[in-house]
């Protein structure tokens, strides 16, 4: 998934990083409900080692941060999501 | 109040010892003056860590509802039987009315076959269950 890279600074003028705005992709589609039975979804907001990624990485709004981090250890609880992944 | 409540149980129980175990579940939420408005069987799916040494379990998921004390109760019992590996209990929204869950039926079932298919197509649901509409109103 594109938005879960950090963005890598490509120089814009004055030699200053450019960044692309990143959007809240629940807020974009109101139709996809963020739920621990759907982990297909939830899966895109954590690392390879099964940590949660940070908004500033994602772009999730804080409001729908919130309700993925609890819905995301529902999911560990449940195993549908690793708590960790050793590598 | 209505509750969620999913749980993995043995996956080599044979049909009638899954009855049995939901059975005795339903029973048990009866006797403490709930009601069970359905049971969904999520079948067998590859779990994301290992517990108890194995690594597929077989899903169930219940809608009941019922007084908040009768819960204590009912996690103990599931504690108890060996056959329930895992459960988690989740408090539904107030404005969840008994009908939503009834009829919620048919789109969990579509929800189901979604997860294996691409993420893209993300099922269209009108009617949403529970939790969702309580956040929409924070």
């Amino acid at each position: 998934m594109e938005r879960n890279k950090r963005p890598r600074p490509s120089s814009g003028q004055r030699g200053r990083p450019y960044f692309k705005k990143k959007t809240c992709r629940f807020c974009e589609d109101k139709n996809i409900k963020i739920d621990y039975k759907q982990p297909h979804i939830l899966k895109d907001f954590i690392t390879e080692r099964g940590k949660i990624l940070p908004r500033r990485i994602t772009g999730t709004c804080s409001r729908h941060q919130r309700e993925l981090t609890i819905e995301i250890k529902r999911a560990r609880i449940i195993a549908f999501l690793p708590f960790t992944v050793h590598i | 109040m209505y509750y969620e409540l999913m749980m993995i149980i043995n996956p080599d129980l044979g049909v009638d010892e899954i009855e049995k175990v939901t059975a005795r579940f339903a029973g048990n939420v009866t006797k403490n003056l709930g009601e069970v408005i359905r049971i969904d069987d999520l079948g067998i799916k590859t779990m994301a860590y290992k517990i108890q040494k194995r690594s597929k379990g077989h899903y169930l998921l219940a809608y009941i509802g019922g007084p908040g004390p009768m819960l204590s109760e009912i996690e103990r019992t599931l504690k108890i039987d060996e056959n329930i590996v895992r459960f988690i209990i989740i408090k539904l929204s107030e404005d969840v009315k008994r009908e939503d869950l009834e009829k919620a039926k048919v789109e969990e079932e579509a929800q189901v076959k979604e997860e294996t298919a691409p993420e893209a197509q993300t099922p269209q649901v009108t009617e949403t269950p529970a939790e969702e509409v309580d956040h929409g109103e924070k």
